[in-house]
């Protein structure tokens, strides 16, 4: 029996939906090249907001925007005009989102509000498709039916009323094309040639407040890792219950 | 934006609390229905009922709409002529299969999964929108050992509305982006698919309301206009029926893009 009298049953119960909504509306609009729509509505703008992948982390909302925003809109825009260099149909149509259809999916969710009822986290897994005619056209007709799966640890501070991302991990396990490619036996391939993958799936950002590999992208010589590990129940947000580091978890 | 809930009381949030998650129940109840071959039974048992919705009620496709519960049941017929052109080939050659309408399905399979939901329910409480990312396969073989197998993608936007106390859909539009072969390099496909290279382009029948709702040419292109947001209450203009936005450019947008 929860020690949570039935009006913390209910808020807590709203929290979880509120991130639910969150995680799916950052899949969508993140699938969609929208990235500043997804970052001024969001996150909150707390200095020790950190949003973290294979490559290292992003800390603050200056470094998160530099490299969430402003570059993957420089990129999205240098894209947009190869995309249209190969298809005259693209001129008029959205910079940003026009042929873009893939999405991190959200499967198998697992979600713990705190007992304060202030904060809360999220594990996913993400079988996630990577189709679209921009990413093919972008890529000279060398990609286009590919498919990502990685796993997220998120954590979320209510703050002015409303639920905000807070902390982001992002762990890219393995991708590949649907249904053409061995792509076991590709895998092995790439581990006998490149043992250790520091996560370059999903590209470069331009400036990053902690470099280093946080997770390894799936090879054939390593264990599973469990760089996210799906959230227990607990009383507040704190070093001991967070995706992000030490000293980042207080508002 | 993520919803804010200052505006109610306790009771009513434990109320919308029940009421998305019986949404979701809807629409995966939804996945059932159509994987099993039951679209009849998903409309009578999901889709509107009262004769106030019944003749705006509409279901939506790439190419447009069918608007009115008839017209709907229709689509279904029009399905159904598919299905029987499947069966044939195993009841001419079977002799315990039936040309009948019990053996509607056989040979085929189109199962579709719902994932990443987002669910807002109107501030007053009596419509709610949905959206889906929907990844399916979808099988057919034949007796002669032919086949074709295609993972299947698209998007489902969706209006409810509340019929006494039950939840029931009155807007859908089933998003198709594109059905990848299995076997074979999706770099093989066009850019645009036809019917010839996609099943699920063959199925879309003739609408009532002929109208460019989606063109996989340009993917979610308006997917951040579309996309459910917090409302007070239901405005065709943002919703999912047949004089909905979806589908136009957000500059020819009646009303702009809020809610």
């Amino acid at each position: 029996m929860s020690r949570l009298t039935k009006s913390e049953r209910i808020r807590n119960a709203v929290a979880s939906q509120a991130v639910e909504e969150i995680k799916a509306i950052h899949a969508y609009v993140h699938g969609n090249n929208y990235n500043r729509e997804e970052w001024d509505t969001l996150w909150s703008k707390s200095d020790n907001t950190t949003w973290g992948h294979a490559f290292g982390r992003m800390v603050g909302p200056e470094n998160i925007y530099l490299n969430s925003v402003a570059h993957c809109d420089k990129m999205a825009c240098e894209g947009y005009m190869r995309v249209c260099d190969k298809s005259s149909e693209f001129w008029g149509h959205d910079i940003r989102s026009s042929g873009m259809s893939g999405t991190h999916a959200l499967a198998s969710g697992v979600i713990e509000v705190a007992e304060d009822g202030r904060s809360a986290r999220s594990f996913y897994l993400t079988p996630g498709g990577m189709i679209g005619n921009r990413m093919r056209l972008e890529s000279n007709n060398e990609r286009f039916g590919g498919w990502i799966w990685e796993r997220y640890g998120s954590d979320f501070v209510f703050e002015n009323g409303r639920w905000l991302y807070f902390h982001e991990q992002v762990c890219p396990d393995i991708d590949s094309e649907y249904d053409f490619l061995n792509w076991a036996y590709d895998e092995f391939k790439k581990s006998i040639n490149n043992p250790i993958n520091d996560g370059s799936m999903g590209g470069t950002p331009a400036r990053l407040s902690e470099p280093g590999a946080i997770h390894y992208n799936f090879t054939c010589f390593q264990t599973v890792q469990d760089t996210v590990v799906p959230p227990k129940p607990y009383s507040s947000l704190n070093d001991e219950n967070s995706y992000s580091t030490k000293g980042r978890n207080t508002l | 934006m993520a919803e804010s809930n200052i505006n109610f009381t306790e009771s009513e949030l434990l109320e919308r609390v029940w009421d998305k998650e019986k949404i979701k129940d809807i629409i995966y109840r939804r996945s059932y229905f159509i994987s099993a071959n039951r679209r009849r039974e998903e409309l009578s048992n999901l889709w509107v009922g009262e004769p106030r919705h019944l003749k705006s009620a509409s279901y939506g496709n790439n190419i447009g709409y069918f608007v009115g519960i008839d017209e709907i049941h229709r689509h279904c017929a029009e399905y159904d002529e598919i299905l029987y052109s499947r069966l044939k080939p195993y009841s001419d050659t079977r002799q315990e299969i039936d040309y009948d309408k019990a053996n509607l399905g056989f040979g085929g399979m189109n199962i579709f999964s719902c994932n990443t939901p987002l669910v807002f329910v109107a501030e007053n409480g009596m419509t709610a929108k949905l959206l889906v990312a929907q990844y399916g396969n979808h099988a057919v073989g034949a007796p002669d050992g032919t086949s074709e197998v295609f993972m299947t993608f698209g998007l489902v936007f969706a209006d409810f509305v509340k019929e006494g106390n039950q939840w029931k859909i009155w807007h859908l539009i089933d998003v198709h982006d594109f059905s990848l072969p299995a076997g074979k390099d999706a770099l093989d496909l066009p850019l645009r698919p036809g019917a010839e290279d996609d099943p699920i382009v063959a199925e879309y029948g003739t609408p009532t309301v002929s109208k460019e709702v989606y063109d996989t040419m340009f993917g979610w292109e308006y997917l951040y206009f579309d996309m459910p947001k917090e409302y007070y209450a239901y405005d065709e203009r943002y919703g999912y029926g047949p004089n909905s936005n979806m589908g136009l450019k957000y500059f020819e947008r009646p009303g702009g893009t809020r809610q």
